[in-house]
């Protein structure tokens, strides 16, 4: 079927992923068009993009044209999406091949990545043991994160060296943090978030897996910028990201804040001495300050984040009726069912018990009696996360913040399986960023006793991107991590 | 017919009614407001769809700049106050049309609000006079302006569109509509009647054209209504509750479901229901309301924030950051604004006050003529024939268009250029009067709107004939054709004249101008019939000596005062003789109470100031006319069913009245005019014998439907009714005819019958007149004692006379009908 006589990058990622099926990481593949894709770009080679030839794999909720978009939901598993999304579409101008479409939470509602494709396993379970059969298989694997679990598994296996996800809530923090790989969600209003498919519109963040961190810069500078199809962006030009070797080496003093707020009970004795850790191994440089910063609408943040993405879900998800494309129920009573009962039967059918949680939800915050108990409530909170930002940057000249990503060591796929929590304590860390709009990346720091990575995040300024790179460049620098890598043959 | 509707409805006064408009405007813009497909119509179903006008996943909205823009010239043209930071948000539903499930609109911050609309009343006038200046109209601003304050003004994108198959039982939907952009306009109920809406959205659509917010040519369909109707007890406070009747798609529907819906409320009232809030839509085939739900029922939308659109900021000449380039400033769009249509309509008043008045505008208005004649008034460069031009516009555009209902058809198929062509041509007479309204009903049907005026006057010969030798010819041969006419004559040159006239015209159609061919055949009689005409001159001497020629008849009429009619009466006649004593009273009094036994309002007018009658014959003698009206006019008396007035019953005894003829003058004046006559279907005005000051006064003040001429067969009578004839004629007194009194007398013992005054002297006086005998009257002893007595005679004593005066009356009802219906 597929010729093996040349030495070819996607051949040699068709065959890891394959061998490595075990993990769940795609949805579906397009191995056969990124195949064609390679052998166009070798005779054509006009392209100097440091992303030329680079085989990608994007989160299966951006749209390619002619290829299934199906946001890893029975709703949409036969939708071929008519357009490509602007994101997408600059990354294939600059040269490079899609590989396939990554697994995810259904509709990017989740922390697990586990959908109708089922779940994405961490790869680092596959360090400790072989998976066997299927039923073994739940409480020898580990979740990988979501929502853009299948992203972040991919680029923390070496499947490929950039993956494209999206962050909403921490969807790319979370997984990165989780499956040892870096994880940039940049500030809200620089990437176009047009034809991906939107889960929280004013929350969503196109964003970055990576193995290091000059991907994730040439990445960003080849997508981001202002876009005519979507109004939410920022309308300057965008300024290019420097890369590490463009930087000048500068050593000015960095200030990082330690945000009080974000060390809460839930939070492990061995992920807060890793953060803790860090914080006294990079004050020996002498090249970082640290100082503790108040947020103290912390505790709020998550009630605040639910309710108001919840509204906007039940809104966008007001859209799959079946009618005009997606799943479309067989079981129609031709002389009873109206037009309502078809509607109900097929989103009944389609869409995932957590979904339709959050549908019921948002679509109860909305109702006229309930708006200004809830959302408009939510949307105060969400002002005083801003505020307390702002007034940790600009009064307390705080250049970042440094705080954890996730709680603890993840969990087994059975165990998740039992647990009944719709939302995770993980949330409290991440959401943040989204309520504020702000740039964030997730770095993996050590392994953690078991064997799993653990991860830290910095939160900079609104539209600060480029200054938190440098910022990560420099911490990351002073220390290597272990990488795993399965795409070398045994 | 529509405000007589309303007001009939609410004439009970005890219901007023409140009404308000959701207006609903789709924007003529190239593309759609958040995408950027066209916005054309009648495209092939989905062809205008992007990935956002489908909701696909990962769409987004992009606002469009235009739509915004023309909102604003709204805002602008409605006097609101704009918001310069505005939201958009979203309105959950679901329903196949809609396919994301919401409509972006801005319910709670929209980027107008709080405006002020002034709108003219279209009412609609009987007939409206072009040719003279200010005959019809007060004041020059005569027209009605109300206001309606405006709400405010959202913008939003259309739906889709629901297809049923009722065939297959399915509906399809075509996505083409959905995204267009939208206004809505919410109105305060501020409208009190359906003639009030349907001219607000009329004036309000002018408006939206004018200022190329929506599509000319969708005229009606661009604009669809919602119309929250609620009626109230006049002694209750509007309590919120009201009637939304959707999307009505025309003007005239707006008005007739207006109506309806408050005969509908007024029923429920009057029978003490409630009236519940709901939803209803108008079928316009019933012309009916009909009920779609209850407003209990009304689905909560869920309102949002739109989170993909950022809150819509507005900019003006104050703000400093104005400069860049993707600012809307508010400033910028009123400048470029033309004039409003009521700006427009004042400056026309100002350009065109010589032959233009507000009166004319109204119609113009009412008609939808305005663009058309603004066009026309354009191409002409002289008032003269822009006067000619709006004549003709109110007259046979007017019929042609059907009242204005096709009159974008007519403008579209006779262009203004061509319009000024043709009356540029009847203004140098190559086009008569005649043939002018059979060219603009070719024009109307021809459908190449380039072809030039000569082509259509070529191919229909419809040159005048101005020539006059070729006139000459015609002439003559149409009196060869029709010798008759030449005797007529000799009787009545004017009617000989009239008929040649008409003749000539049947045969030569449209190409005859009428003064020309009347001078031709004028001039002909003079000439060819001098010798013939002396000898009319010997019988009839006054009728040439007394006869003034036009130039005369204008220098006459210059000093006389205007004929103008009696408030509330329809006909006046007025019954004369040329001799006294030949009846006149008790004729007049008697057809009076005859025509009142035919159920007529009538009034009886004793005119003889130094000999006044009337008050004997109806026993009212002594009596005196003293009660005032409300409107300071004095109370006329009544008996017998009949009102009454006499100069008797104001002088203070029997004496005489001893006065100069300008006295006289003034009298007659006073009572026509300061008699609460109104309302009376005839008054009959008993004139004095003779041919004096009454009479000239009588003829010069009011418009006489006609004169009855009184006589006895003597002859000696009949000399002076010939007078007296000449006389009403020179004064264009139309003669209804020849009451002959004292015909015949027949004995009261042997029942023998003996023409006392001699035979047949009316008849001979009719023949010679062309003047018909309308009745001849026996002379009756009872007949005499009734009248002595003051009582009217009866069926059962005077058989004969009662049944002759019941057939005069009812030859009179024949000659001069009233409209009965019509309440003055």
């Amino acid at each position: 079927m597929l010729s093996n006589k040349t030495p070819s990058t996607v051949r040699s990622i068709i065959n890891a992923v394959q061998r490595y099926k075990v993990l769940n990481t795609l949805t579906h593949d397009c191995f056969e068009t990124a195949l064609e894709t390679e052998q166009q770009l070798l005779s054509q080679k006009k392209n100097n993009s440091a992303l030329n030839g680079r085989p990608i794999l994007i989160k299966d909720n951006f749209c390619l044209r002619d290829t299934l978009t199906t946001c890893a939901s029975k709703m949409l598993a036969n939708f071929r999406a008519p357009y490509t999304s602007t994101i997408v579409q600059r990354l294939i101008d600059h040269g490079c091949i899609i590989v396939g479409k990554t697994n995810m939470d259904e509709f990017a509602m989740g922390i697990a990545s586990w959908s109708s494709f089922g779940p994405v396993a961490n790869p680092w379970s596959l360090t400790k043991t072989m998976a066997t059969n299927e039923e073994d298989n739940k409480t020898v694997l580990h979740i990988a994160g979501g929502s853009s679990g299948g992203s972040a598994a991919a680029v923390a296996a070496n499947f490929v060296s950039i993956a494209l996800g999206s962050d909403t809530g921490g969807s790319i923090r979370n997984p990165a943090a989780r499956c040892g790989c870096y994880g940039f969600k940049p500030s809200y209003g620089l990437l176009s978030r047009y034809g991906m498919i939107t889960l929280v519109n004013s929350f969503d963040s196109p964003g970055f897996f990576a193995r290091n961190i000059d991907d994730l810069i040439y990445a960003t500078n080849a997508v981001a910028g202002p876009d005519n199809e979507d109004a939410t962006l920022i309308p300057k030009p965008f300024k290019p990201l420097k890369t590490s070797t463009e930087l000048s080496k500068e050593k000015r003093k960095i200030i990082i804040g330690l945000p009080d707020d974000y060390d809460i009970g839930t939070l492990s004795t061995e992920y807060r001495s890793c953060w803790h850790d860090l914080v006294h191994q990079l004050t020996e440089t002498g090249e970082f300050e640290f100082r503790r910063v108040q947020l103290p609408h912390t505790s709020y943040s998550n009630a605040a984040y639910t309710i108001l993405s919840a509204c906007e879900i039940a809104s966008n998800m007001a859209r799959y009726d079946g009618i005009k494309y997606g799943h479309h129920t067989k079981n129609i009573d031709k002389n009873k069912d109206t037009y309502e009962d078809i509607v109900t039967k097929t989103r009944d059918e389609s869409l995932g018990e957590r979904v339709r949680g959050r549908i019921l939800a948002g679509n109860y915050y909305l109702l006229q009696e309930n708006y200004e108990k809830y959302f408009v409530q939510s949307q105060r909170v969400r002002r005083g996360v801003v505020n307390d930002h702002k007034k940790v940057f600009e009064e307390d000249k705080i250049d970042c913040l440094l705080a954890p990503v996730v709680c603890d060591d993840p969990i087994t796929l059975a165990e998740y399986q039992k647990s009944d929590h719709i939302f995770s304590e993980d949330d409290l860390f991440t959401v943040g960023a989204n309520l504020a709009g702000l740039p964030a990346l997730s770095f993996p720091v050590r392994l953690s006793s078991k064997g799993f990575p653990i991860g830290l995040q910095l939160v900079g300024p609104f539209m600060q991107d480029q200054a938190l790179l440098s910022i990560a460049q420099r911490i990351c620098s002073t220390y290597e991590f272990p990488f795993l890598d399965l795409s070398i043959q045994n | 017919m529509a405000a007589g509707a309303a007001a009939a409805v609410l004439s009970s006064g005890r219901f007023y009614a409140l009404i308000g408009f959701e207006i609903h405007v789709k924007l003529a813009t190239n593309s759609k407001m958040f995408s950027p497909s066209s916005a054309a119509p009648a495209q092939p179903t989905n062809s205008q769809v992007t990935p956002f006008d489908m909701a696909l996943p990962g769409s987004l909205p992009y606002f469009n700049r235009a739509c915004l823009e023309a909102g604003i010239r709204a805002a602008i043209g409605l006097n609101c106050q704009i918001n310069k930071i505005s939201h958009f948000e979203r309105k959950h539903y679901f329903y196949p049309d809609s396919p994301a499930g919401y409509q972006i609109t801005q319910q709670r911050y929209p980027f107008a609000s709080n405006g002020l609309f002034h709108y003219p009343l279209l009412v609609k006038k009987d007939k409206i006079k072009s040719s003279t200046k200010y005959k019809f109209v007060d004041s020059p601003n005569s027209f009605i302006v109300k206001q309606c304050r405006i709400d405010r003004i959202q913008l939003e994108h259309d739906t889709g569109r629901s297809i049923h198959d009722e065939h297959q039982n399915r509906t399809l939907i075509d996505l083409n509509r959905f995204g267009t952009g939208l206004i809505e306009i919410v109105t305060q109920p501020d409208i009190k009647s359906s003639l009030e809406g349907e001219s607000f959205l009329r004036e309000l659509n002018r408006l939206l054209i004018k200022y190329n917010i929506c599509e000319q040519s969708g005229l009606e369909t661009a604009v669809r209504v919602d119309a929250n109707v609620s009626l109230h007890r006049t002694d209750t406070k509007p309590d919120g509750s009201r009637v939304e009747v959707k999307n009505i798609g025309s003007f005239i529907d707006v008005r007739q479901a207006i109506d309806f819906e408050i005969k509908r409320q007024e029923q429920l009232l009057v029978n003490n229901y409630p009236i519940e809030k709901e939803t209803r839509t108008f079928d316009t085939n019933k012309h009916q309301t009909i009920h779609l739900r209850r407003k209990e029922d009304q689905i909560d939308y869920r309102f949002m924030i739109e989170p993909n659109l950022p809150p819509l900021h507005l900019y003006d000449n104050n703000d400093k950051q104005i400069q860049q380039k993707d600012f809307v400033n508010i400033d910028e769009i009123k400048k470029t604004l033309p004039i409003s249509p009521l700006e427009e309509r004042q400056e026309f008043l100002n350009k065109y006050k010589d032959f233009l008045t507000a009166e004319h505008l109204h119609e113009l208005l009412r008609l939808d003529m305005m663009d058309y004649f603004r066009d026309v008034m354009n191409q002409l460069d002289d008032n003269r024939l822009r006067h000619i031009a709006l004549e003709v516009i109110l007259n046979d555009v007017k019929s042609i268009s059907y009242d204005g209902r096709k009159i974008r058809k007519f403008a579209q198929a006779v262009s203004p250029t061509l319009f000024a062509d043709i009356i540029k041509h009847v203004d140098k007479r190559i086009v008569t009067r005649f043939s002018l309204y059979t060219l603009l009903t070719l024009c109307n049907k021809n459908r190449d709107s380039t072809r030039p005026l000569k082509s259509f006057l070529d191919e229909h010969n419809m040159y005048a004939i101005t020539d006059e030798n070729e006139l000459e010819k015609i002439c003559l041969k149409i009196l060869e054709e029709n010798p008759k006419t030449i005797d007529r004559y000799k009787t009545n040159p004017k009617k000989a004249i009239e008929q040649l006239h008409s003749i000539t015209c049947k045969k030569h159609h449209g190409r005859i101008h009428d003064d020309i061919v009347n001078d031709t055949f004028k001039h002909y009689f003079l000439k060819n019939m001098s010798t013939r005409l002396n000898y009319f001159r010997m019988i009839f001497p006054r009728y040439h000596s007394t006869k003034p020629t036009p130039h005369q008849q204008n220098m006459m009429a210059r000093g006389l005062p205007k004929r103008t009619p009696i408030d509330g009466v329809q006909h006046v006649i007025a019954v004369g003789s040329g001799k006294g004593g030949v009846g006149k009273s008790s004729v007049s009094v008697n057809l009076a109470l005859a025509l009142s036994r035919l159920s007529y309002r009538v009034g009886i007018l004793d005119a003889d100031i130094f000999g006044p009658s009337i008050p004997t014959l109806l026993n009212l003698r002594n009596h005196k006319a003293t009660t005032l009206t409300k409107t300071n006019l004095i109370e006329p008396l009544i008996n017998f069913n009949l009102k009454c007035m006499s100069i008797a019953f104001l002088t203070k005894s029997d004496g005489p009245v001893v006065w100069r003829g300008l006295m006289v003058m003034q009298a007659i004046e006073k009572l026509l005019r300061q008699i609460a006559w109104s309302p009376l279907d005839y008054l009959i005005v008993d004139l004095p014998p003779g041919t004096g000051d009454i009479q000239l006064s009588l003829a010069q003040l009011i418009p006489l439907s006609g004169v009855l001429m009184v006589t006895t067969p003597q002859e000696l009578s009949l000399v002076d009714v010939r007078k007296a004839i000449e006389m009403f004629r020179l004064v264009q007194a139309p003669i209804l005819g020849i009451v002959e009194n004292f015909s015949t007398y027949f004995c009261q013992k042997c029942g023998h019958e003996e023409k006392i005054f001699g035979e047949n002297g009316g008849e001979s006086l009719g023949k010679e007149y062309h003047l018909k005998i309308l009745q001849s009257l026996p002379i009756d002893i009872y007949f005499r004692q009734a009248c002595d007595e003051g009582r009217p005679i009866s069926e059962k004593n005077d058989t004969i006379l009662w049944s002759k005066f019941n057939n005069l009356a009812n030859e009179i009802v024949k000659l001069l009908p009233t409209d009965r219906t019509t309440i003055i």
